[in-house]
C-alpha cells in the first residue's frame, strides 16, 4: 500500500505552532491523583459487573450497584440519568456515516434512542459496546424490544443486532455486516440516534439496517442471543 | 498503585504526549486529561496483557483517540454546560492571540476530522497508522483530511494575524 506520508501538509508554521501549544498545555498537568481516581472507578465498575439494573422511568436508567467499602455494604447509581442531549448536532450528521456514530461504541447505557421525537426507554432499543472483558468493545451490541415499538422484559422479547466490523465476536457476524442498498420494502421503523435512522425490511428478518447522511449499512441479527459469559 | 510492574512508569513517561494530543483533539485542556486518564484506567486493567503483547503504547493512544472522540456525548450526559459562559476573554498578546484562534480553527472542525489532520498534519502520523488509530479506511483517512485541511486552511486565511508576525512571541 502506498503512503503519501508528507504530500499536502498543513503549513509548518502552523503545525509547529500546534505542537507546541500541545506540549506547553500538557506540561502544566500531572497524571496523579487523578489516575489513581479514575483506576478506582474502573475497579468499582468491574466490581459491580453484577449489579442490578432499575430502571425508574421511560428514558432514565439507573444501573444500581451493590458493593462493600471498608465493610459496609453500600449501594451506588452507577449511571442515569440518560437525556436525549447526547447527541452530535445537526451539522455533524450530516458528515458522518453510520461507523462514526459509533466511533467508539458506547458502554451501558449506551445512547438514548428517539422515536417520533420522543425520547426511548433503553430498554425499547439500546445499542451499546460489547463487554470489554470479552474483548468485544469494538462492537456494537443492539436490542430492539420486540414486537417493535414494546419494552422488552425478556430475552424471548429481544432482537439482538449485531455490528462486529473486527469479528471480535464472531467471522460470522463480521461477514454478516454489509453496506447495500435499502432493500425495496425497508420501512422506517422512526427510531433515531440523531441523523441516524433505523429501518428494517419484512424480506430480511435476519438484518437491520442503519441508514445515515452517507451510507447504508446492514447488521446481521444473532440468534439465539450473544452473550459473554 | 504499588506493584504494578512498570505502569506507574510508563504514565509518567507517556503522560504528556498522550495529553498532548487530546489537547488537540478535543480542544479542551481540562477534557483532554480526563480523557487521558480514563485511557490510562484502561491500560491498567489490561496492564499485563498489554504488556506480553509488547505494544502498551499502541493500546494506550488508540483508547485516548477514543476517549477524545467520545467525551462530547459523555459529557452531555452528565454535564450541562453553561449557557453564559461563552468564549474566554481574547489574550492581550499577538502570540497568545494567534494561539486561541488557532485552537478556535481546530475546534471549529467536527471531531473525526479534527483527528485526522491532528493525526496526520500535526503529529505527522501516516496516513496507515492514522487509519488505524481512528478505527477506519486510508481512504477515509485522505479524504477527511483533505476537506479538513481545506477548511482549516479556509479559516487561517481569513486572519487578519500573519503567523510570521507572532513567531516572534513564543519562548
Amino acid at each position: 500500500m502506498t503512503d503519501s506520508h508528507a504530500t499536502d501538509p498543513l503549513d509548518a508554521g502552523v503545525a509547529t505552532r500546534l505542537r507546541d501549544l500541545a506540549a506547553s498545555e500538557a506540561e502544566s498537568t500531572s497524571p496523579w491523583p487523578g489516575l489513581d481516581r479514575a483506576v478506582r472507578r474502573g475497579r468499582l465498575r468491574r466490581a459491580a459487573a453484577g449489579g442490578t439494573l432499575t430502571v425508574l422511568c421511560a428514558a432514565m436508567a439507573w444501573l444500581v450497584v451493590p458493593f462493600a467499602m471498608d465493610g459496609l455494604d453500600r449501594t451506588a447509581p452507577i449511571a442515569g440519568p440518560v437525556t436525549s442531549t447526547n447527541t452530535p448536532t445537526q451539522e455533524e450528521s450530516e458528515t458522518m456515516s453510520v461507523a462514526d456514530y459509533f466511533a467508539p461504541p458506547e458502554l451501558f447505557p449506551g445512547p438514548t434512542w428517539t422515536r417520533y421525537g420522543e425520547l426511548v426507554d433503553g430498554l425499547e432499543i439500546n445499542s451499546i459496546a460489547g463487554p470489554e472483558h470479552c474483548d468485544w468493545q469494538s462492537a456494537v451490541m443492539m436490542h430492539l424490544g420486540w414486537p417493535l415499538g414494546t419494552v422488552s422484559t425478556t430475552s424471548d422479547e429481544i432482537r439482538q443486532f449485531i455490528r462486529d466490523p473486527q469479528g471480535a465476536i464472531s467471522a460470522q457476524l463480521q461477514a454478516g455486516l454489509r453496506s447495500p442498498d435499502l432493500p425495496a420494502d425497508a420501512e422506517d421503523t422512526g427510531y433515531r440516534l440523531a441523523g441516524l435512522q433505523l429501518w428494517l425490511s419484512p424480506s430480511d428478518p435476519d438484518g437491520a439496517y442503519l441508514v445515515s447522511a452517507l451510507d447504508v449499512e446492514r447488521w446481521p441479527r444473532a440468534d439465539p442471543l450473544v452473550a459473554c459469559g | 498503585m504499588d506493584g504494578d510492574d512498570g505502569f506507574r512508569d510508563f504514565v509518567e513517561s507517556r503522560w504528556g504526549a498522550l495529553v498532548a494530543t487530546a489537547y488537540l483533539v478535543t480542544a479542551d485542556r481540562g477534557v483532554a486529561e480526563d480523557c487521558v486518564q480514563e485511557a490510562l484506567a484502561r491500560v491498567h486493567r489490561r496492564w499485563r496483557a498489554l504488556q506480553r503483547e509488547g505494544d502498551p503504547e499502541a493500546y494506550a493512544r488508540r483508547s485516548v483517540i477514543n476517549a477524545a472522540l467520545s467525551w462530547r456525548r459523555r459529557r452531555r450526559v452528565a454535564e450541562v454546560p453553561l449557557p453564559s459562559a461563552g468564549d474566554p476573554p481574547a489574550p492581550a498578546d499577538a502570540s497568545a492571540r494567534l494561539d486561541a484562534e488557532l485552537m478556535r480553527a481546530l475546534r471549529a472542525l467536527p471531531p473525526r476530522m479534527r483527528a485526522v489532520v491532528v493525526l496526520r498534519y500535526v503529529e505527522d502520523r501516516s496516513e496507515v497508522e492514522t487509519a488505524d488509530l481512528l478505527g477506519c479506511s486510508v481512504g477515509t483517512v485522505k479524504s477527511t483530511g483533505h476537506r479538513g485541511l481545506a477548511r482549516l486552511r479556509q479559516y487561517l486565511e481569513s486572519l487578519p494575524t500573519a503567523l510570521g508576525a507572532a513567531d516572534g512571541g513564543r519562548p
